[in-house]
């Protein structure tokens, strides 16, 4: 029996699918280019000292890792960024909520509701938080005036100053920024549910409740999950408004690894050690995030 | 030894005195194209366009106005176009610089503070030829003050006769400003006790404001990544030791920083705020331009903010300036006498390529004398508050009722220390000391977190090869 040879049979199916495969190279090697050979580059990079400014790239071998791990500011950024990405939850909760209760069909205006809540998204990061820099300032903040008017508040408190609270302003001014993506995601799969599914709920005597979480919800889990995984991935890259309200600091508190990153980058001019760093937050994210690719699987093949 | 410690740090003094001039006779022949002739015809620039980065507008609208006064006469008297962009001091402290130089935008020249060009110097020009060859006599004489400080500057650099920081004004770190009618309230007799003599005094002063209810926290001390390495306790550290007090040793091999001298000048900081209660809660994250703001409001009495400042306190409390309200004064010092280090704002040139290089570069020299000229050192100085480069213009900028140059003089007899142009210096400074800093100031341990700089710090010096920056 005749028995084509493997070289054979990847040859008549390149020639079978010229075209098809003609189309892929663009595109294989943007990402070759644009993301494999920086990404292996990056790799390499953080088994060097190498300096931005320099010439000679000496091998230090796992040097780089050890630095961050012994520096002590290791488990300061890891909490960093677990607390910044827990304001995806925020963003979530956030967008679920405004979105189905735009969707009730008793509530008017809703192309003004939708401008209201993009509003935040359509401003520059950096704009966003030179408001809540401003809201929040002890001195001369409103938020701070009226708390301390309706004595909520006895003294001004110094968010910036201090660990949590600095946490807590950049995670909710990230959350409050970005969370609208996930409102427009969100409302769109929501709109996608045909309305006899709600019609035929009705005719059960499905509660609001009972319909929420029995009818919508299931129909937008997959929304839901893939919106939440780009927000959440999307977020680690979103440094602006740490850098700009808080600079990392106080000390390295609110320095998520992508902020280690940029300073070991582009201040210490250590570019061996910012991979290094990068190649820690992978880690993280890949950690996080790969449950939840395999949830969107799940949630595909059962669909 | 000592000496001949300090004799390394120098300058080599006939190096220097020949590109001052005074040997110019020897160096007359042979010199570069650049510096061939300067009785400059006019309009000898018609068509030639300079780019300038400007940042030392940053934090004072007047300056701006005085600069683009400057580069206006300039343009009418030379035939030249200066493009001038305007930056900020995290232009260079930053990314910025450093990745569009590498990517070949570059402008023809730029000013900034000399510490922080250190890491592209390899793609500036030498002013050696230029000063010895195309300065006049009178000019070469008013500037030869700067002598130890540009040899100062250049340690830990191999090629540390090379001047690649053309100085037109400069600020020692810091002086004292302070409210006259903050001491009245408080019952203090101003001229007793001005200027402060020592940080035991300082204390005393700022809880009498504190006691007398004038101000709730009188000072400031500063945990910002910025401030904390730039605007006070580094002064703190040279007076308590000016060899040890500076953030390297003088060949800049390792860092000075749990030195005794500076482990007990950060303790009496952290004081400040924590053992004394005298800096806002705001402390470990402020910077001296809040404090500047403050002091014009009346909320402060007593701060070290840079002269740079002043720019705020012209626009919050110009009539307090005016008639002495606020007023400045040299800062306290220490055992070793020196106060501060030199803030030395200069102007660089930028090596051009293409076939008009020569004469932009040319044209950016012309351009840097004629800041050099009497009228533009002052009018740029007048509302900067810095001192300018050259020494016969000094008379002239006294007698303010504020006594800003008078403090500024004072603090420069006590010789300051200046801050290394190292590559390193910037990351030591800024980007490392300042979170330890802010770290400490919400009470961590002082040996703990200060050791750990150290240790990082002294890790990157061990990879680093200062050759790869010439």
């Amino acid at each position: 029996m005749f028995v084509a040879k493997p070289m054979d049979r990847v040859s008549t199916a390149i020639r079978e699918n010229a075209l098809a495969y003609g189309l892929l190279v663009p595109l294989i090697a943007f990402l070759v280019l644009m993301m494999w050979y920086p990404f292996v580059k990056g790799i390499w990079i953080s088994f060097h000292h190498w300096p931005f400014m320099g010439q000679k790239h000496n091998w230090v071998g796992l040097d780089n890792y050890l630095w961050f791990l012994k520096s002590g500011n290791f488990g300061t950024s890891i909490v960093a960024t677990l607390v910044y990405i827990a304001g995806t939850f925020i963003q979530l909760a956030l967008a679920v909520i405004a979105a189905v209760a735009v969707d009730q069909k008793f509530v008017k205006g809703k192309t003004l509701w939708h401008g209201i809540y993009l509003l935040p998204y359509s401003m520059p990061p950096v704009v966003t938080g030179v408001i809540w820099l401003f809201l929040l300032d002890p001195d001369l903040g409103m938020a701070q005036h009226y708390l301390q008017q309706f004595s909520i508040l006895q003294e001004p408190v110094y968010w910036m100053v201090s660990t949590w609270p600095a946490r807590l302003v950049v995670t909710w001014c990230l959350s409050w920024t970005f969370w609208p993506f996930m409102f427009v995601i969100i409302y769109a799969a929501l709109q996608a549910i045909p309305r006899s599914h709600y019609e035929a709920a009705e005719i059960y005597g499905a509660s609001w409740w009972t319909t929420t979480t029995r009818v919508v919800l299931p129909q937008i889990k997959n929304s839901v999950l893939i919106a939440f995984i780009v927000r959440l991935s999307w977020n680690l890259s979103k440094i602006s408004q740490v850098l700009q309200m808080t600079q990392g600091g106080p000390g390295y508190d609110t320095s998520i690894l992508p902020v280690f990153m940029y300073r070991e980058a582009y201040f210490s001019n250590n570019f061996g050690r910012a991979y290094a760093i990068g190649i820690f937050l992978l880690i993280l994210v890949m950690i996080i995030i790969a449950p939840m690719v395999k949830m969107v699987h799940r949630a595909f093949k059962e669909s | 030894m000592e000496k001949k410690q300090k004799d390394k740090r120098m300058i080599d003094r006939r190096t220097f005195l020949k590109s001052t001039g005074i040997l110019t006779a020897a160096a007359a022949t042979g010199l570069p194209v650049l510096s061939a002739k300067r009785t400059w015809a006019k309009k000898e620039f018609s068509g030639v366009t300079i780019d300038y980065w400007n940042q030392i507008n940053v934090q004072n609208r007047l300056v701006k106005v005085a600069i683009e006064q400057a580069v206006r006469d300039f343009e009418k008297e030379s035939g030249a176009k200066v493009n001038v962009s305007w930056h900020g001091y995290g232009d260079i402290i930053g990314p910025k610089y450093r990745t569009n130089f590498r990517a070949g935008v570059r402008p023809t020249l730029f000013d900034s503070d000399m510490e922080w060009a250190g890491a592209i110097r390899k793609y500036l020009m030498p002013f050696n030829d230029l000063i010895a060859n195309d300065l006049d006599k009178k000019t070469r004489e008013n500037i030869q003050w700067m002598e130890p400080y540009l040899a100062d500057m250049n340690r830990g650099w191999p090629d540390k006769d090379k001047i690649y920081s053309m100085v037109l004004w400069s600020n020692i770190c810091n002086p004292m400003c302070t409210r006259v009618d903050h001491w009245k309230k408080a019952g203090i007799n101003f001229e007793n006790n001005w200027p402060i003599r020592s940080y035991d005094h300082f204390i005393e002063i700022c809880q009498r404001f504190q006691k007398a209810g004038v101000s709730k926290y009188p000072t400031e001390v500063y945990g910002a990544n910025f401030d904390a390495g730039d605007c006070g306790l580094p002064c703190w550290a040279v007076g308590k030791d000016r060899a040890k007090g500076t953030f390297f040793n003088d060949d800049c091999t390792d860092i000075n920083v749990d030195s005794a001298p500076w482990m007990e000048a950060i303790q009496q900081y952290v004081d400040v705020f924590r053992k004394y209660k005298l800096s806002s809660p705001r402390s470990p994250k402020s910077g001296d331009e809040n404090a500047a703001e403050e002091l014009a409001l009346g909320k402060k009495s007593l701060v070290e903010i840079e002269y740079s400042n002043r720019g705020i306190l012209v626009d919050r409390a110009p009539d307090l300036l005016k008639n002495g309200t606020i007023q400045w004064g040299p800062h306290f010092t220490g055992p070793s006498g020196a106060i501060g280090n030199f803030h030395i704002w200069s102007f660089h040139m930028v090596r051009q390529e293409g076939k008009d290089a020569k004469v932009k570069e040319r044209c950016a020299w012309e351009f840097l004398k004629f800041l050099l000229r009497p009228k533009y050192q002052i009018a740029v100085a007048k509302p900067l508050g810095s001192l300018p480069l050259r020494q016969d213009t000094w008379d002239a900028l006294k007698g303010t009722p504020e006594h800003r140059f008078e403090a500024h003089i004072a603090m420069l007899k006590t010789k300051p220390r200046v801050w290394s142009s190292h590559p390193f210096q910037v990351d030591a400074q800024y980007n490392k000391f300042g979170p330890r800093i802010s770290n400490i100031l919400n009470g961590k341990d002082l040996k703990g977190e200060i050791g750990r700089y150290c240790e990082e710090i002294r890790s990157e010096l061990k990879d680093f090869d200062i050759k790869e920056y010439l």
